[in-house]
């Protein structure tokens, strides 16, 4: 038991550096009241996506003629659709879809962008020329008609429309991976890895990007608001999730049609919308001065 | 000889209000510097030499404040002055040189424009112009002003000086920016110079340009020198008097010859004493152990005593002030304070 | 055993045009000596130190060490050679991985030769910080916790894990205060004692040099113009740049009054060097000659090698 206490206290001794660097971060967002207002309404829609059952007081799916059109009140606060489906419930299950949209999104295009842009730029010549001509070939149209055109041509559909925004969105990672890796190649401790004789790869995996990460860290965070957005759009555009799903998208573009006599069928998952893109637009934002190393040490 | 003091710092503080806590960068610094005087502060990174003379120009930004003390320049209190008439004395009255020019000038502007931008920012030149008996015209002054910033260039002795005023900052050496910075900061005639460790940089040869350059201007301008600096034999060839300051605090503060042939304080001691010389012996270098002090938690009493080799019980306890122990010799320390 | 090193005619060039860098430079460094490699920004004594250790491979060129041309080495031999020779870089703080702690970055070399692992490893980076000066509390904490002076101490305990017999030093202390200087150039005197390394000391500091080098070259825009053994070339500089580059020094004496000999200009620039003599248009001394003619670098004095027509 001693023996695994020590051993305790070694890891502890070990990773303490980190723990220090975190605590460090925690308090810069403390202190900086609108990164902090922006983790809060993240951390609420991460918790409804999570707890999405607990929180629903009724199954999102299930239709109810009669209760159709109720506007808000203590039975559905948030009102009832044309099928008589509680709006508040299906906004709660539609942050899990947004939830799994933008986790599905980011990561794929920061996976793939990140590799790509860091070989790119590590190695340079006709590697980096074919992978910029690419990207540059996927940035040449505008992303959303990409997606669209994509997300059309895979047929509609949730998943279809995350690879197609995928698709449109790495090309992004890759440029600003690239750039932090050619300034990172030039870097002291680069140079000092080469001379013990690291290989490429653990020069590039172990050195430059984790080094990058900060500006790529700052950008995932403001798009995950935008893939969100951007599959709540295809959603409207009826070629992303499909009916009976409640994806927000999908919920304004019913609310639609009834706007002017029942607002709050397409308000509530456009608020909805509205205060997820700005949560990540606030970390984002707040994280690009957080992380930023001539900021952090004064 | 009180009339002849051109700038007088008094107990001089500044706090950086920072993450790990407040930093105590100036802890009471305290000189004086006589009208066409070279005057030189030296001391290690961290010492605080930079930020005396930012809280000159009053230029201390966030998170640091000036929180005590005063500096009298030509009977003024500087800390006492609006930002207005601040700004009116920046430049006009007390110029500065920064170590990398590159950052201070502007790159989408030609040396020419820079330079005339001073000067007319100090100096009422459509006044001069009608002294001169001629009418004042857009053209004129410009032309008024193009001769005056050739004027200038030539004082720093700028290569080419009609090929430099339009030419851009990248397009110019590094010796050259820095000329080029001089000349900015000469241009209106100050009182006193700052050059803040404004040779750094540069290679030795093209740094030997510019001490000679800086003594002449000296000579012709009449302008007090203020010199920052860690290298030792800059001031020994430079500076008539000298401070050494350490962690926050002036440590020894005398005439240069007295400093270099009798310093008294041991981190100044110890400071000689670690610097390889170029002439003929060539014992082992002595070293002072330990690094500079933490700043937010520094040490009690003298803050140089963990790393100093005579270091007494008082020194832990109590703080020495600058005294004069021998005529213009200034020192803080217990050894000589009657502390034995 | 004598030849430990030598380069030979390089020829360095660079993308944008055709930059000699380093050209033609004749070199050698004997076992457990201190050879200085003293110059102004931009005469190529860095691209000279990386190229030693190909970091930068040389347009054509040779370099022996112990007899081995490391030029002709393939990917796995020089991965093996590369234990022998280390590099401690100018800058300290840059040359940390800001991301990783002090026990990764000196145990990265063993990691990456398979020296050691686990607690082998923390063993085998404890005594290593150990000899440059360090403690334990120091192990687990990250770069822009140290001072400057101790995460130079660093750096040298990293060069120092692979057991090197050379070390290329790249102004080691040149971002250093004065008291922290002497701390490093004492601590690598005492390394060289005890571990019996040798040196190639790169500056622009000539009284540092003079403190810890025996052999001096002196470099001037890609070609060496002097050299000869520390005392000697000291004592007795003959090359008319070294004669500049040793009155500018500043002295910290202030009764000394020199006589200042001042340069004229700039460095030219190395893209389309000066014809004749590189030095010509600067020199005091310079003949008719000295713009047409290069100088051969001639043994002027025994072991004192001067390239310069007026010898």
């Amino acid at each position: 038991m001693r023996r695994l206490e020590g051993r305790f206290e070694e890891l502890l001794k070990e990773y303490h550096p980190f723990i220090k660097e975190f605590r460090h971060t925690l308090y810069l967002i403390r202190k900086s009241p609108l990164t902090l207002l922006g983790v809060i309404l993240f951390t609420l829609f991460i918790l409804t996506a999570i707890f999405a059952p607990l929180i629903a007081p009724y199954d999102p799916y299930k239709a109810n003629l009669k209760e159709a059109f109720q506007p808000p009140s203590w039975r559905h606060p948030f009102g009832t659709d044309e099928m008589g489906r509680d709006i508040f419930s299906r906004v709660v299950w539609g942050a899990r879809i947004s939830l799994r949209v933008g986790i599905t999104v980011v990561s794929i295009a920061l996976c793939i962008g990140t590799i790509l842009g860091g070989i790119a730029g590590y190695f340079g010549g006709l590697i980096d020329e074919v992978i910029m001509r690419v990207t540059d070939l996927v940035l040449a149209f505008p992303s959303m008609v990409l997606a669209l055109a994509l997300a059309a041509a895979l047929g509609p559909g949730l998943n279809n429309a995350m690879l197609a925004i995928s698709v449109t969105w790495w090309p992004w990672y890759a440029r600003l991976v690239r750039g932090q890796v050619l300034s990172l190649r030039e870097a002291g401790f680069v140079e000092a890895a080469r001379c013990i004789g690291a290989s490429s790869a653990r020069i590039l995996f172990r050195h430059i990007l984790p080094n990058s990460f900060g500006p790529v860290i700052v950008n995932a965070s403001l798009d995950f608001g935008w893939t969100i957005l951007t599959a709540a759009a295809l959603g409207f555009l009826g070629i992303g999730a499909q009916p009976p799903k409640p994806e927000w998208g999908l919920m304004i573009n019913t609310g639609r049609v009834y706007f002017l006599e029942k607002p709050w069928i397409a308000t509530f998952p456009g608020l909805a919308i509205f205060l997820v893109v700005l949560a990540s637009n606030l970390i984002g934002d707040g994280l690009g001065e957080i992380l930023n190393p001539r900021l952090r040490r004064r | 000889m009180k009339e002849d003091i051109l700038l007088s710092v008094r107990d001089l503080r500044v706090n950086f209000y920072t993450y790990e806590g407040v930093v105590k960068a100036l802890d009471g610094v305290t000189f004086q510097i006589r009208r066409g005087e070279a005057f030189g502060l030296v001391g290690e990174t961290g010492c605080g030499k930079s930020v005396t003379a930012s809280s000159i120009l009053r230029l201390v930004d966030k998170p640091g404040k000036i929180v005590g003390g005063e500096i009298i320049f030509e009977g003024e209190n500087l800390l006492e002055k609006s930002e207005e008439e601040m700004r009116k004395i920046r430049g006009e009255k007390i110029a500065i040189v920064f170590q990398d020019p590159m950052t201070y000038l502007n790159p989408v502007l030609t040396i020419g424009e820079q330079i005339a931008e001073t000067i007319m920012e100090h100096q009422d030149l459509i006044k001069e112009i009608r002294k001169s008996g001629k009418k004042p015209s857009k053209k004129m002054l410009k032309e008024f002003v193009r001769r005056k910033v050739i004027d200038v260039l030539r004082m720093v002795r700028m290569p080419n000086p009609e090929m430099v005023i339009d030419q851009y900052p990248h397009e110019l050496s590094g010796g050259m920016r820095q000329r080029a910075m001089i000349a900015m900061a000469i241009s209106c005639r100050p009182k006193l110079l700052i050059l803040d460790e404004a040779t750094t940089f540069l290679d030795v040869t093209i740094q030997r340009q510019i001490l000679e350059l800086v003594k002449d201007l000296k000579e012709k301008l009449g302008c007090a020198l203020m010199i920052i600096t860690h290298d030792m034999g800059i001031i020994a060839e430079m500076c008539d008097t000298v401070a050494v300051m350490y962690a926050g605090t002036i440590v020894e503060y005398a005439e240069t010859e007295r400093i270099f042939d009798n310093p008294l304080h041991p981190y100044t001691r110890g400071l000689l004493e670690a610097i390889p010389l170029l002439s003929k012996e060539r014992k082992t270098l002595k070293h002072i152990p330990g690094t500079i002090p933490n700043l937010i938690n520094p040490p009690s009493g003298c803050r140089f005593h963990p790393r100093c080799p005579e270091a007494m019980k008082i020194c832990r306890i109590e703080k020495p002030k600058l005294t004069e122990i021998e005529p213009s010799h200034l020192i803080a320390c217990h050894l000589y304070n009657g502390g034995r | 055993m004598r030849k430990y090193f030598q380069l030979g005619g390089l020829f360095f060039r660079r993308k944008e045009g055709y930059v000699k860098a380093v050209d033609g430079v004749n070199m050698e460094i004997e076992k457990g000596k201190t050879v200085a490699l003293v110059g102004e920004s931009g005469c190529g004594k860095t691209t000279l130190g990386r190229t030693i250790l190909r970091l930068i491979e040389p347009t054509s060129g040779e370099i022996y060490f112990e007899g081995k041309n490391i030029l002709k080495l393939n990917k796995r031999e020089m991965m093996r050679m590369r234990r022998n020779m280390q590099l401690v870089q100018q800058d300290p703080q840059s040359a940390l991985n800001p991301r990783m702690t002090i026990k990764a970055s000196v145990g990265e070399p063993l990691i990456v030769h398979g020296i050691a692992k686990g607690r082998e490893l923390r063993e085998r980076v404890l005594s290593l910080l150990e000899k440059v000066g360090l403690r334990e509390e120091h192990m687990n904490r990250f770069p822009h916790e140290l001072s400057g002076g101790q995460r130079q101490r660093v750096c040298i305990a990293r060069a120092l894990a692979l057991n090197p017999k050379f070390i290329v030093l790249d102004e080691p202390t040149s971002s250093l205060d004065v008291s922290v200087q002497a701390q490093i150039l004492n601590l690598l005197k005492k390394l060289q004692r005890e571990l019996s390394l040798t040196y190639l000391f790169i500056s622009h500091d000539l009284s540092v040099v003079r403190y810890i080098s025996d052999h001096v070259y002196v470099m001037y825009l890609g070609k060496i113009v002097e050299h000869a053994d520390m005392e000697e070339i000291f004592e007795n500089p003959l090359h008319p740049y070294t004669k500049i580059l040793f009155s500018a020094v500043p002295i910290p004496d202030p009764k000394l009054k020199r006589e200042r000999l001042i340069i004229k200009g700039d460095v030219p620039s190395a893209i389309n060097p000066p014809s004749g003599c590189r030095f010509h248009p600067r020199c005091p001394e310079a003949m008719k000659i000295c713009s047409e003619e290069e100088p051969p670098l001639l043994e002027v004095r025994k072991g004192h090698f001067v390239a310069c027509h007026l010898y």
